[in-house]
């Protein structure tokens, strides 16, 4: 019995019980049903879109086979006809997906054929990026302007590519790094078109995200970010060597890719949070290592610094993750401000001051996740409470084998955990007690 | 929709307008000699199959005193001419031009290859790259297991001083 027929049947008993109305069960069954015809929608739409993709891998591997039987008008001449055939049937049949959607990929991925056929046919070869740069700034408009999200949503994921790939690679037209340290120890700084370029195409693949709502805003933030601490990384221009500016940067950027990120998203989304666990977690092992000092960039130091007070500023003014009660906005603030605040003691590149930071970053994590299984508690979450567990667990677990050594230290702090959780769910379940005994108390 | 149809027809025009400049560039009389080429591995058949090459004319060592400058990031021109070396190729005995001197400017006799220098991740592999860095060839064609320094590469001199490849024609 399928899915739908067992719910029919059941909505039916239901009604039959007199647990529900029999408008009820029919306004139940119409609102499972509708999901299953979009999901349907959305299946014949994915489908389409695979259509297009294996069309144009087919089309792009006929190219590449190099037909040398072929004569060089030919080939462009089928290649002119396929171009318009593509479009023209993406626009023709703009209604009807099995024939649009396939012809959309298909118009999306033409300027790369072309690309490579007159590659063949001319024999050209040079800057690895351009190309791709060119098939995006081909299709950009064509994005924006499109009926579907479609060639907006492979446009974006193709620029981004651009970007990663292309700045952080030398030897081409948006390099931002100078390669390898091995050879050319005093690097020529990058023209600064390339810098120009290489924001364009930032702010291309970002708007055209924002304006046609295409990826999600975390996911775009994310990327943007992730660009941004990786010029800091790179041997860019605007490279840090020294530990301190470098984590002031990576938990900034992570705070403000919380903070950032729609609280409807946020919610749901795990990538934020996982990069801010990160970066704290990273921070707890400068018990064992002092931290790094060295020649870092003035361009890269200002970076940091703007980062960092952008983060905090955001943390007070900015969105508190859809929390409405304003002890848990605190908390809120105070967990993404902490890292940042603790990264300054780094700083001083003293073992006092790592150990202050090592210290610090096991306390945030640890009251972190009390947070959460308090506020999961309250709150009914248990994916929450899970989180809040983990969070502690990880901090735990990673201390066993990083510090305690000896069987019997390690044995007396698993215990000494077990009795805090003991205790924590001792202190949760009060907690609910008493607001299940002040909800039914007379007003 | 109307305002995509004016994307396409921009995009096809650019296609379009692309062949008739590289055709043009292709057809127009330049004049046509031979590069010896040099092992390179290992070759990348993503882009359709090719020959990856390298020349004798790629290594820097001509433009050693232009380079002694670590900031100079401008094009190179590197001076071609026919020493007098000969390889056998394709039943014939081909001319071999060979780099002869290196400049920041073309100069006014003599013919000059336009080239960019790529940093390798050693110094040792620098490189200057003119844009005749690969064969594309048919997957059946026979040249495509030749390994660059056993063959030949004919190629023209187009505008603006830019090199570009004719045929590859395997030494006998």
């Amino acid at each position: 019995m399928s899915y739908y027929n067992k719910l029919r049947k059941d909505l039916d008993g239901a009604a039959a019980d007199g647990l529900i109305t029999q408008e009820q069960a029919g306004k139940v069954w119409e609102r499972a049903y509708a999901a299953r015809l979009t999901a349907g929608w959305k299946a014949s739409y994915i489908i389409a879109a695979f259509a297009g993709l294996f069309m144009a891998i087919g089309v792009g591997l006929i190219v590449a086979h190099n037909w040398d039987k072929l004569g060089v008008m030919a080939k462009i001449g089928a290649f002119l006809l396929l171009f318009a055939a593509a479009g023209l049937a993406a626009l023709q049949f703009e209604e009807r997906t099995a024939v649009a959607v396939p012809a959309e990929v298909l118009w999306f991925f033409m300027p790369a054929i072309g690309i490579g056929l007159y590659a063949q046919i001319f024999q050209l070869s040079g800057d690895p990026v351009k190309p791709y740069l060119v098939w995006g700034a081909l299709v950009l408009p064509q994005a924006l302007l499109s009926r579907r999200k479609l060639t907006a949503t492979l446009t974006v994921i193709l620029l981004f590519a651009c970007l990663f790939m292309g700045t952080f690679q030398a030897g081409n037209l948006l390099s931002l790094s100078a390669g390898s340290s091995y050879n050319n120890p005093n690097p020529v700084p990058p023209p600064w078109w390339h810098w120009a370029l290489a924001l364009a195409v930032l702010g291309a693949a970002a708007g055209a995200a924002f304006y046609r709502r295409c990826h999600s805003p975390m996911r775009v933030l994310g990327a943007v970010l992730a660009w941004v601490v990786l010029l800091l990384f790179a041997r860019t221009p605007l490279q840090l060597s020294s530990t301190a500016p470098l984590t002031l940067a990576v938990s900034a950027a992570a705070a403000l890719w919380i903070i950032w990120t729609p609280a409807g998203e946020r919610l749901e989304s795990r990538l934020p949070h996982l990069a801010w666990l990160l970066a704290v977690y990273s921070m707890t092992f400068f018990w064992h290592t002092l931290p790094k000092s060295s020649m870092d960039s003035p361009g890269g130091l200002a970076l940091a610094w703007v980062l960092a007070a952008a983060a905090v500023l955001s943390a007070v003014f900015g969105p508190a993750a859809g929390l409405t009660d304003g002890r848990w906005k605190t908390a809120f603030r105070a967990a993404l401000i902490a890292p940042v605040a603790a990264s300054l003691l780094l700083f001083n590149p003293t073992e006092t001051g790592a150990r202050s930071v090592a210290l610090a970053a096991n306390f945030i994590i640890i009251a972190a996740g009390l947070g959460l299984i308090w506020n999961g508690a309250r709150e009914n979450l248990e994916k929450r409470i899970n989180t809040g567990v983990f969070f502690i667990a990880l901090i735990v677990l990673t201390r066993f084998f990083d510090l305690f050594g000896g069987m019997l230290s390690s044995g007396l702090g698993f215990i000494g955990t077990g009795l805090a959780f003991a205790g924590l769910a001792w202190g949760i379940n009060r907690g609910r007690k008493a607001i299940i005994q002040a909800a039914g108390e007379p007003k | 929709m109307s305002r995509l149809k004016y994307v396409l027809a921009a995009q096809l025009l650019i296609f379009a307008g692309w062949a008739g400049w590289l055709l043009n560039a292709r057809n127009s009389p330049a004049q046509e000699f031979y590069l010896d080429t040099a092992p390179v591995d290992p070759r990348d058949v993503l882009a359709g199959t090719f020959v990856a090459l390298n020349y004798g004319i790629s290594s820097p060592g001509t433009c050693a005193d232009l380079l002694k400058n670590d900031a100079y990031s401008g094009p190179l021109f590197v001076k071609l001419e026919y020493k007098g070396r000969k390889a056998a190729a394709g039943g014939a005995e081909a001319q071999i031009y060979e780099p002869a001197a290196c400049a920041g400017q073309p100069g006014k006799d003599g013919l000059w290859a336009r080239g960019v220098l790529v940093r390798g991740h050693y110094a040792f592999a620098d490189r200057i790259e003119y844009g005749i860095e690969r064969f594309y060839l048919n997957e059946h064609d026979a040249r495509k297991d030749a390994r660059s320094g056993s063959v030949l590469a004919k190629v023209r001199l187009g505008r603006d001083h830019r090199l570009s490849l004719v045929d590859l024609v395997k030494k006998d």
